[in-house]
This record gives C-alpha cells, sequence and structure tokens, in this order.
C-alpha cells in the first residue's frame, strides 16, 4: 500500500508540474466569502425555515416548563411515558413526575429520544449534534421520534459561525457532528417525498428563549 | 471488476426508447428535478457567486491535491483513523477486503457509494463471501433488482412504484411480509423495517464521501434517509470509500459547497443530514465504531489532473447535469453502460474505462450546454465533450463513415462560396419539395430522424440570402 502511496503522491506532483522531492506549502489566500443575507431576526428564519424542512418546533421560557412541554408531545402522538436521553446537566434535576428518563445511547428499541444541541443555524433551520460520553449518536438516528432542545444562546446566523465556535472550544472535531435538517425522509420512489426512511419520522425542536 | 465490454451504447438507447416503464419513470423525474432545483436557486441572490466560490475552492485544491493529500492523511492519522492508497479498482477493493477480514466480517452495510460502484466493491465482498447490503433506499431497490444505480443521486430514479412493490413482494415474502403493497408510504415502511435489523447487525460500514476536510480529518456525508448515518455508527469498523478528488481544504471551503450541492441535487437548501465523520469513537464514547478507515482512489483521476480534463475533477456529483440533460432525461442511465451516466458520466467514463470501451458515450450530447448553465461547480462539461471528440478523431476511433462524411464537410465548410452556393441549392430544393407542408415525414438519408419524428423544412431561401435582400443601402 506504500507502494501506492509515493507512486500516487509522485504522479500527482508530476501531473501538478511541481517537484516531487520539495512538496510546495500550499500559499492559500483566503479570499472573502459570500454568506446569504437576509433581514428577519434570527429566531424568526430558524423556525420559518425548521417548518420548511418538516419539522415542529416551540418556544420556552424557562428549562422548567420542559416537562411540561414533553408531557404534551407524548401525549399528543399517543407515545408510552418514556424517553432515551442525553446527559444535560440542566434537566435531570427536572421534576419529570410520571415520565421515565433513561439516559444512554439507542440500542435499538428506544422510540423517543432527547437530546440537547451544541448549536442551531439560522440560515438553513439546522441542528448541530455532537457526539460525546453524555451524547450518543444512536440517540439522534435510531429514535422514531427526536425532540431536540436548543437553547437561543447558541443559535447563531452561518454554518461558518458553528465552525468557528468549535475551533475555540475544542482541540480536536469529536468523533460525529451532525448538522440535522429536518426528519428522515427519502423521494426514491417515483420523486415522491415520505418521512421516516431510516430515521426519525419527527424531529421537534425545544428553542429555550433568552 | 469493471475492464467492461464496449459500451453497446445504440442497442441500449433503442431499448431504453421502447421501454414504456422507463419513460414514464423518466417523464416525472425530470420535472421534479428541474422545477425544485429553480425555486431553490431563485429563492437566494447569492447563488452565483457562490457556484464562482465553489468552482475556485475546487480549482485552488486540484492545483495543490498532493500536499492537501498528504496533510489530510496526517489529520486522519492523527484521530486515531488510517488511510489507504488505492491506484486501481483492484488494490481499492483489497484495502477493503483486508480491513473486513481482520474485523471478522460477515455482512457490511452500505451507505451510497458511488465510488464503490466505480470499484465494483459488492461483487468483490460477495465472491470474499461477505454479504453486503446496501440500505439507501433507492440502492436497495436495484439491489434487489440485480440492476446497476440510473442516476448519481437517485439510483431507482428509473423504477415505478409497482415495479418495487413487486420487487418487495417477491424478496420480502421469505422474510414474513405477506401482503402486495401498492402505496409508497408502506413500501418505505417495508423497507424500513427489513433494513433496520440489518443494520444492527453489522459488522462493517462502508459509506462514500462528499467531502473529505483536510484541516480536521473528516469524512462529510450529505443525505437525506439517516442510512450513510446508521451505517457509519452501528458497525465495528467504519471505511470510507472516496475518490481523491473529494478532497476540500477547510470546514468553511466545505460550508460553501454544501450551500451549491443540495441546492443543484434534490433543491433543498439543506439535505436533512449533513455529517462529519472523524476517527473512531472516543474516550467514553457510548457508541460509534472503534475503527475509521479511508480509502482514497485514483483510478484514472490522476492522468485526469494533467491533461486538459482536469476540470472535471471539480464534480461534486450533485447530479444537475443529468436532469437537465435531454438525452439523459430521454434514454435514462443504464442506457450509458457505465456508473456514471449524463454528461458527467460521457466525460469521466473514458477517464476511467477508457475511451474506446466507451467511442459512443461523447456523441451521446447535442451540445445545447444545459448541463453546463447548471453545474454548481462550473464544469465547461460540453467543452470537454468536445475535447473528446477530437481525441477520437486523433485516435481513428470514428468509424470509417463518419470519418468521410466529416472531410467531405470539412472541404466544402472551408470553401465559403461553394458552402453557401450549395447551401441555397439544397434549402432552395428542399423548400420546393416541402412547399405547403413545412415538414417531412420521410426524407432519403434521414430515417433515422423521420423514424421518430418530421423533419422541419427549410424556408426555401438561406439567412444570408435573406439578410442581404432585407440590408438595403
Amino acid at each position: 500500500m506504500s507502494d501506492a502511496r509515493a507512486a500516487m503522491l509522485n504522479r500527482i506532483r508530476a501531473a501538478l508540474g511541481q517537484p516531487a522531492s520539495n512538496p510546495s506549502p500550499s500559499g492559500r489566500q483566503a479570499a472573502p466569502r459570500i454568506r446569504p443575507h437576509w433581514e428577519e431576526p434570527d429566531r424568526e428564519r430558524f423556525a420559518a425555515k425548521l417548518a420548511k424542512a418538516g419539522a415542529t418546533s416551540t418556544i420556552l421560557r424557562t428549562l422548567e416548563e420542559l416537562p411540561g412541554e414533553l408531557d404534551r408531545y407524548l401525549n399528543k402522538h399517543g407515545l408510552e411515558r418514556k424517553l432515551l436521553a442525553s446527559v444535560d446537566e440542566d434537566w435531570t434535576t427536572l421534576p419529570w413526575n410520571d415520565i421515565r428518563i433513561d439516559i444512554g445511547p439507542n440500542l435499538g428499541d428506544g422510540l423517543v429520544s432527547l437530546t440537547s444541541a451544541y448549536g442551531g443555524i439560522a440560515e438553513t433551520g439546522t441542528l448541530v449534534l455532537l457526539s460525546s460520553k453524555a451524547s450518543p449518536t444512536t440517540l439522534n438516528f435510531l429514535s422514531e421520534y427526536h425532540v431536540v432542545l436548543l437553547r437561543e444562546k447558541d443559535l447563531v446566523r452561518h454554518m461558518e459561525d458553528i465552525f468557528e465556535r468549535m475551533w475555540k472550544e475544542m482541540p480536536t472535531l469529536p468523533r460525529t457532528v451532525n448538522l440535522i435538517t429536518g426528519p428522515s425522509r427519502t423521494a426514491d420512489i417515483e420523486q415522491t417525498i415520505q418521512l421516516g426512511a431510516h430515521g426519525p419520522r419527527q424531529l421537534h425542536v425545544v428553542l429555550l428563549a433568552g | 471488476m469493471m475492464k467492461p465490454a464496449p459500451i453497446q451504447f445504440e442497442q441500449n438507447v433503442r431499448r431504453a426508447l421502447g421501454n414504456a416503464g422507463l419513460q414514464r419513470a423518466m417523464a416525472r423525474a425530470k420535472s421534479g428535478f428541474i422545477d425544485k432545483r429553480r425555486a431553490a436557486v431563485s429563492a437566494l441572490p447569492e447563488f452565483e457567486a457562490l457556484r464562482e466560490q465553489a468552482a475556485a475552492i475546487k480549482a485552488h485544491t486540484l492545483e495543490n491535491l498532493a500536499d492537501y493529500l498528504e496533510q489530510f492523511e496526517s489529520q486522519v492519522h492523527a484521530t486515531g483513523g488510517q488511510v489507504h492508497w488505492a491506484r486501481t479498482p483492484e488494490e481499492a477493493c483489497e484495502a477493503v477486503l483486508a480491513i473486513c477480514h481482520k474485523a471478522g466480517a460477515r455482512t457490511v452495510t452500505k451507505g451510497k457509494t458511488m465510488a464503490g460502484e466505480e470499484i465494483g466493491v459488492n461483487q468483490a465482498l460477495s465472491e470474499a463471501g461477505i454479504e453486503p447490503v446496501e440500505t439507501d433506499l433507492g440502492e436497495y431497490i436495484i439491489q434487489l433488482a440485480g440492476e446497476r444505480p440510473s442516476h448519481i443521486i437517485a439510483p431507482a430514479v428509473h423504477k415505478t412504484r409497482e415495479e418495487v412493490s413487486e420487487l418487495f413482494h417477491h424478496h420480502h415474502q421469505p422474510l414474513g411480509f405477506n401482503d402486495r403493497l401498492r402505496e409508497i408510504p408502506e413500501l418505505v415502511d417495508q423497507a424500513r423495517k427489513v433494513l433496520r435489523g440489518r443494520f444492527l447487525q453489522a459488522d462493517v460500514g462502508i459509506t462514500g464521501a462528499n467531502f473529505l476536510v483536510v484541516e480536521t480529518g473528516s469524512s462529510v456525508i450529505v443525505t437525506n434517509e439517516g442510512n450513510g448515518d446508521l451505517t457509519a455508527t452501528l458497525p465495528r469498523v467504519h471505511i470510507v470509500i472516496a475518490g481523491i478528488e473529494k478532497i476540500v481544504p477547510t470546514l468553511a471551503d466545505t460550508a460553501v459547497l454544501l450551500r451549491v450541492l443540495a441546492r443543484s441535487a434534490t433543491g433543498q437548501e439543506m439535505s436533512a443530514y449533513t455529517t462529519f465523520s472523524t476517527g473512531p469513537r472516543r474516550d467514553g464514547d457510548l457508541d460509534g465504531p472503534e475503527e475509521f478507515h479511508v480509502v482514497l482512489i485514483d483510478n484514472g483521476r490522476i492522468d485526469m489532473l494533467g491533461n486538459e480534463f482536469r476540470d472535471m475533477l471539480r464534480c461534486i456529483r450533485c447530479g444537475a447535469c443529468l436532469n437537465h440533460c435531454p438525452v439523459y432525461g430521454a434514454i435514462g442511465g443504464h442506457a450509458y453502460g457505465s456508473v456514471y451516466p449524463g454528461p458527467m458520466g460521457a466525460i469521466l467514463t473514458p477517464a476511467i474505462a477508457g475511451l474506446e470501451e466507451s467511442r459512443d458515450l461523447p456523441q451521446a450530447c447535442t451540445l445545447n450546454g444545459r448541463c453546463n448553465s447548471v453545474c454548481p461547480v462550473k464544469i465547461p462539461l460540453t467543452s470537454l465533450l468536445r475535447a473528446l471528440r477530437s481525441r477520437q478523431w486523433d485516435l481513428k476511433l470514428v468509424t470509417q463513415r463518419s470519418r468521410y462524411l466529416l472531410r467531405i464537410w470539412a472541404f466544402v465548410a472551408k470553401r465559403p462560396r461553394l458552402y453557401h452556393w450549395m447551401a441555397r441549392l439544397g434549402i432552395g430544393l428542399l423548400g420546393r419539395i416541402a412547399r405547403g407542408k413545412g415538414r417531412f415525414t420521410a426524407l432519403p438519408f434521414a430515417g433515422a430522424w423521420t423514424g421518430a419524428r418530421d423533419f422541419p423544412a427549410p424556408q426555401g431561401i438561406t439567412f444570408q440570402h435573406a439578410w442581404k435582400k432585407q440590408k438595403l443601402p
């Protein structure tokens, strides 16, 4: 395999007319970049784009309202009163009453999951979820209903803003960074959009104001 | 795998044009793709500027590809992953098989990967006694049908729901699904149920990559179903198969490319899932693969880097050129006889499989240029197709008859007086014969044309003649 490596790199440099022994530094001039522009407040834009992508959302004023919101959500969809959740130091201490919360990954049988987002992108109504020991990736894909808590302070304008924040806060990216825009979907049969292909059929975003 | 027999393009086209199911499916798909893209593009005033930037990012990356590949490799190593280099499909399959054998793999789930199709990884796995399971719904459908993808982002676009219903009935009955399903939601649901079990039991997951990010060592996949994520998350080993041109320097560059990719492909602003996978699971992680491998493939790409086809390596596989191509729309993807169909395929296939095997593909184009105008990275597709045609001429891959006729045409075209005289004669003659009808239903030497449609009759006078008559001093 190392033969292939050397051969490929040498041939690439030959094709580009670059010296084989002396790799030139890339010398990149980062050009100023154009980003999409909009007038409305980011929160409005985010909610509108979420809806367009087929997700639902609601705004809460305080975290204490979260169990009530989940209670309503489970009732509305006629679901069993249990959740699989990622670890969020703020919500484990909330009064969940009769809703059972299990912390950990989804091994295939969890119907509803609750996770917290690292951030949200107003540009496209996108949620950013990072894998960690507190936040297993299977919670984002194996459940049928996925509820995500996003704190408004973590809502940014553009995708680049999230990347910049990650660079500041972590030395390397976590194993998995999920940018999620709406529930799972497919149009592979006759171009007809059908939600819930392999991932969640429903995505519900709880935006915590302030 | 694919040192294929020469592609039988003419036969394929005849068959495709006579296939009523295919024609129905293609007619439906085409307007859907075009309308959705148009709506998404017109909603973003910055789209043209983003296209420019996307093209510039890819061009810059290609100019420094060796450096970026080395940097990518060291980032992958730094995050605990491994990189494998493959000059040929055989080397790529060897690398994949070695990883699978080491992992003791019996089943492998697959996210949609065109590079995987290109190297024939499914066949290699099957021959080694490892079962490949396609999990993208479209790929799953064509795997059941024993076919190839006919579109790079919608592999089963040529299938009607009735055909899918039939396939599912046949293949899912032994699994205990006895009802014949007719509605799309039911079909999607059944595939979900069947494949869920396969996801949980797989030992290795193989995905492609939309991008490989140098600064982080990440592979990026853009999907809607979530199957790619389950493939990359659940098995113990995650293998990424990607061409060397998938490299992108930074996350910020990736953002620009993402903005043009989904809009051009499906008309979405963002696909449902854009996922960055970086190395294996970290200490303490509760899920995710224990191994992360990236297989980097050449397979003709380095040759393109050094010749006039370098621009083609900017391609981000959105499929817009397919969706806007009248030839592709009429014949579907299978007629191209290769993994990559449509305009991009007509350029890539000769580079990968050889011009001799694919000699008809550069001709399968009317040079109308719609592909150029929708390409998100501004690849001059028709110029590249023309370049292939002149290469064919130089290599004498053009039939004797065509060479003879083209020589005669060239002789005339280089002599303006003769050309005008002949044009006046021909057009006048045809105009007189067709007088009143405006069209021919049959013409000598043009049976191939008039067999399928009428030939419009000339007005009886050449443009230059009309111009002269009008332009009075």
